[in-house]
């Protein structure tokens, strides 16, 4: 015969709410003193917290597997975020990009228009009664560029980096006309796209 | 002296560095380091933290295109804002908190929230009920049961569950009452023991 303690429901639910940390040992001393007291008493509680090791083990086993996430790419991705002007420009280019520079143009701009805070301080030619642009050219850079090259050509086209380099190693730039023409010329350049509508210009 | 039951945790992933006063210490040098605009040291900031935020952004989000954003969002701020970092809490506590607040951000601006996980993962190697029922099914039914609770519940479950962190300090990464990270655990924990319970009788229809 069993003797039925009357219990303090107040003290029951507060308790019951603290096994999960009382069985990791994450409760101060007053509290992990609080729940053995009523442990001792309560047999609905000493069932919660046996399964507190079954319910681990769930998580872990069952739970959906945790993509293993690759650490330095996020953080090669980071530092682009980190700095508009790393040292290596052309480094992340890829040759299939190429074959997708129409669409990449119009896709990269949105994200970065997106993602990026803007100063949407220069107003394209062509821009006029449309959103305010703030590049005048996507640029890609053949592989194995050196970053003094793609300096050198950028100063002397004056062409400004509005952002970059995106994934695929694109920048985006501010240039005239006649600079994006040059810029198309020049043989380390693998891509120079307007990204104003309408006619190149 | 009573001891009840500790909970030994099955590493079924991954062993994450050792954490503690000494780690906890070297991380606050870091973001010293980062204060004055030192790369490296937040280069390795980075690498301490990406495992722990990939675990508890992908169980809290459950959706995988969305984790290497609000992770690399995440880390920004640590970069940009390590100024904002005022010591009164754990520097996990307030990068964790900030995992949080971009993680719903980014699910807020979802239309709907999509099932995106795939199980294609093989059965794990431990006996237990979960090999009688055949894992791929006790999986169905915990991404069921996750997929009822909330962001919320979720990130309280993880951060308990995995994450060592008491209760007061959950109620600091998701910036409400410590009442309300009992409630939500207890709720969560409500709704995953009914399935501990299913799996126990069988049924798993």
């Amino acid at each position: 015969m069993s003797v039925v303690i009357p219990l303090d429901q107040d003290e029951h639910a507060a308790v019951q709410a603290l096994l999960p940390w009382y069985a990791r040992g994450q409760l101060d001393d007053a509290e992990m003193n609080q729940v053995q007291q009523h442990l001792l008493q309560c047999a609905a509680c000493r069932a919660e917290l046996a399964a507190e090791q079954p319910m681990q083990t769930l998580l872990s086993v069952a739970a959906h597997p945790v993509p293993a996430g690759d650490v330095e790419a996020g953080l090669a991705r980071m530092h682009a975020l980190m700095s508009p002007v790393p040292p290596k420009p052309a480094s992340r280019w890829m040759p299939w990009a190429l074959g997708l520079q129409g669409a990449a143009v119009a896709v990269l701009l949105g994200v970065l228009l997106m993602t990026r805070p803007f100063e949407p301080a220069y107003q394209g030619l062509s821009a006029a009664g449309t959103a305010p642009v703030a590049a005048d050219a996507l640029v890609m850079f053949k592989p194995g560029t050196s970053e003094q090259a793609v300096r050198e050509l950028l100063q002397a086209e004056k062409a400004g980096i509005v952002a970059g380099p995106t994934e695929t190693g694109a920048w985006l730039l501010r240039i005239d006309p006649a600079g994006l023409a040059a810029l198309r010329a020049a043989p380390i350049v693998a891509v120079a796209e307007p990204l104003q509508p309408g006619p190149a210009r | 002296m009573l001891k009840w039951l500790t909970v030994r945790k099955p590493r079924a992933e991954a062993p994450e560095p050792a954490r503690g006063p000494a780690a906890e210490a070297l991380e606050l040098a870091l973001l010293a380091g980062i204060r004055r605009g030192r790369r490296a040291d937040f280069d390795a900031l980075y690498r301490l933290y990406h495992p722990r935020l990939t675990r508890f952004l992908a169980h809290m989000l459950r959706q995988p295109e969305l984790l290497d954003e609000v992770l690399n969002d995440t880390l920004l701020v640590v970069w940009q804002r390590a100024d904002s970092f005022d010591g009164r809490s754990k520097l996990s506590t307030w990068i964790f908190g900030i995992a949080y607040r971009k993680g719903l951000k980014a699910l807020s601006r979802q239309d709907l929230p999509v099932e995106a996980d795939e199980l294609d993962e093989p059965a794990d190697e431990e006996p237990g009920p979960e090999q009688r029922l055949g894992l791929a099914q006790v999986r169905d039914r915990l991404r069921a049961a996750m997929a009822e609770l909330s962001p919320e519940h979720r990130a309280v479950v993880e951060l308990c569950y995995f994450h060592d962190m008491a209760y007061t300090e959950i109620a600091e990464v998701v910036g409400c009452p410590a009442e309300t990270v009992k409630t939500r655990m207890f709720y969560a924990r409500r709704r995953l023991r009914q399935l501990l319970d299913d799996l126990r009788s069988g049924d798993l229809s």
